[in-house]
């Protein structure tokens, strides 16, 4: 018996145990085998090839990573001829991830999208902090997002998924303007906002100077995020945020979430998500129990 | 490739450098001049990121890495011994295109010296002359020339004078260069010159180090408005055309 299997809306995984987009790529097949995943989920893409932003992109702070890669992708035609082909000999349901600059480009996007039928669902990504213009203006305003959801939910049948920011004043307010446009799933947490300084110099250590901040520091942020929204909303959460082990996972769990991701934990064990699904496998047949019994029943909140 | 190999010897070239070997039978195989490895300092979890190190030299099933303490990972790398078991990434990245030209260069500065050090061992060009620079004498290891900014070995002054004076007297085939990125684009410069083709090893801020996060990209030359405006150092690299690196950004 399964009894990892999960349903996050309109899809069923074998288990609640997917990858965070841009921290996940084909090249990541090497070193585990993608047909045991929950679901792929690609690097958001853009309608146009993007550059990304300039270097250094990267800098470790103590528990966490600040980043600021700034969607650097093939764009939406390339996406399509060379990366989306590869997917086609993993069973596991490919997520694809895509952020646009306008409700319109995300409306193409997603129509060209629905051409494909191995594409098993889209996340739609509003809270990317490395670009102005794409992504996180959507995920920070619920009029705005209602809107574009609600456009996005009339072109598909399939899961969508949004992806929300953390760096927003009332997170139920915009996870609702999600829900009432008609989204399956909230994915949560994107980055926070981060930055670091050299003091001898004075010198930003990311070109950009504000980045993205992940890794273990993150995961509080998340967890109560993650708990906020599942105490108000009634669709599933796909939980990401400093999730390095299986027993962090449990911890999104009981904080209400229906799947998890792993994220910048994949840059030191490129197998991360695997172990994390084995290890959880044996805990649920030890302990005799399911997901199910433990999801959103965080104890002793007072 | 991923494993956990022992620690064959860990050895102090001075305070700074030390030279690791841990004994790797399938990195051996499949290890050329200019590929790293990602190499895990510590568990758990928590970044602590992996550290490229460069691959310097090749013996049978052992691989050696020549280390600079620069920061807390290398420094707790440093106090690995022997029997003791590393998590290593690799061999990864593309390798330094072999030539078959005669006259061949090498122009390595402080931690730039092993790969060029593998390099030289597996090539076959009959005239190498390898001129290397570092800060002072704890920067520099066995090569023909050595230059050192402080003149505490060597010749006082930058290893690109010494690129500068050589290239004067000899005609030079290819150069291949591995150093800072000051000292890598001043290379590129001299060579550029020349007109003699050179090939750099880079290096950036590594994430994952497979190719999937869009961490450690540099600037590349735009030929046509299709060509990308950043590569990756750990999976477009870390080897690349030095004419075909943006240098003065």
């Amino acid at each position: 018996m399964n009894r990892l299997l999960t349903d996050i809306g309109r899809l069923k995984l074998i288990n609640p145990v997917t990858v965070a987009s841009g921290t996940f790529g084909i090249e990541s097949a090497e070193y585990m085998d993608l047909n045991l995943l929950g679901a792929v989920v690609t690097k958001t893409i853009t309608k146009e090839p993007k550059d990304g932003n300039p270097p250094p992109r990267l800098f470790e702070v103590p528990g966490g990573l600040l980043n600021s890669i700034g969607l650097q992708n093939p764009g939406l035609t390339s996406f399509i001829q060379d990366v989306l082909p590869l997917y086609d000999q993993y069973k596991a349901p490919l997520i694809v991830s895509f952020s646009g600059s306008s409700i319109k480009e995300f409306q193409e996007i997603l129509s060209r999208l629905e051409e494909f039928q191995d594409i098993a669902g889209y996340e739609v990504n509003v809270s990317c902090p490395n670009v102005e213009k794409q992504g996180i203006a959507f995920g920070t305003d619920e009029d705005v997002l209602f809107e574009l959801v609600e456009k996005l939910r009339a072109l598909t049948y399939k899961q969508l998924t949004v992806k929300l920011s953390p760096n927003v004043t009332n997170i139920i307010q915009i996870a609702q303007a999600a829900v009432d446009g008609g989204a399956d799933c909230l994915a949560l947490i994107n980055s926070l906002y981060g930055m670091a300084i050299d003091w001898k110099t004075g010198k930003t250590r990311i070109a950009k100077g504000i980045c993205g901040y992940t890794g273990a520091a993150v995961k509080p942020v998340a967890l109560a995020t993650v708990y906020k929204v599942a105490s108000n909303i009634k669709i599933p959460i796909l939980a990401m945020g400093g999730i390095y082990s299986w027993q962090d996972a449990l911890e999104f769990i009981y904080a209400g979430a229906t799947a998890i991701a792993v994220g910048t934990g994949q840059f030191i064990h490129p197998d991360l998500p695997l172990r994390i699904i084995e290890e959880l496998d044996f805990y649920v047949h030890e302990q005799d129990m399911d997901l199910n019994s433990i999801r959103g029943k965080v104890q002793g909140i007072q | 490739m991923k494993g956990l190999y022992p620690v064959k010897t860990l050895k102090f070239l001075n305070q700074s450098y030390f030279v690791l070997e841990v004994e790797a039978p399938p990195m051996a195989k499949e290890a050329e001049p200019g590929m790293f490895c990602q190499i895990l300092v510590r568990e758990p979890s928590l970044p602590m990121l992996r550290i490229p190190i460069s691959i310097y030299q090749v013996d049978g099933k052992y691989v050696q890495f020549m280390v600079k303490i620069v920061g807390n990972g290398t420094d707790l790398l440093s106090k690995l011994g022997k029997g003791d078991l590393v998590d290593i990434m690799g061999p990864m990245g593309n390798s330094f295109q072999h030539t078959n030209r005669n006259h061949v260069l090498l122009i390595s500065g402080g931690v730039g010296y092993p790969p060029l050090s593998f390099l030289k061992e597996r090539m076959s060009a009959g005239n190498i002359y390898w001129i290397h620079g570092g800060h002072c004498w704890e920067d520099t290891f066995p090569c023909d020339k050595i230059y050192t900014e402080d003149g505490s070995a060597g010749i006082p002054g930058l290893v690109t004078t010494g690129m500068k004076r050589y290239l004067q007297h000899h005609d030079v085939e290819q150069i291949y260069a591995c150093g800072p990125r000051g000292m890598l684009a001043a290379c590129v410069k001299i060579a550029k010159a020349h007109h003699i083709p050179i090939q750099v090893s880079m290096e950036e801020y590594m994430g994952c180090g497979i190719g999937v996060c869009y961490g450690c990209v540099i600037r590349m030359v735009q030929r046509n408005p299709e060509d990308p405006m950043y590569k990756r150092v750990c999976a477009d690299g870390p080897i690349f055309d030095g004419y075909e690196v943006k240098w003065d950004e």
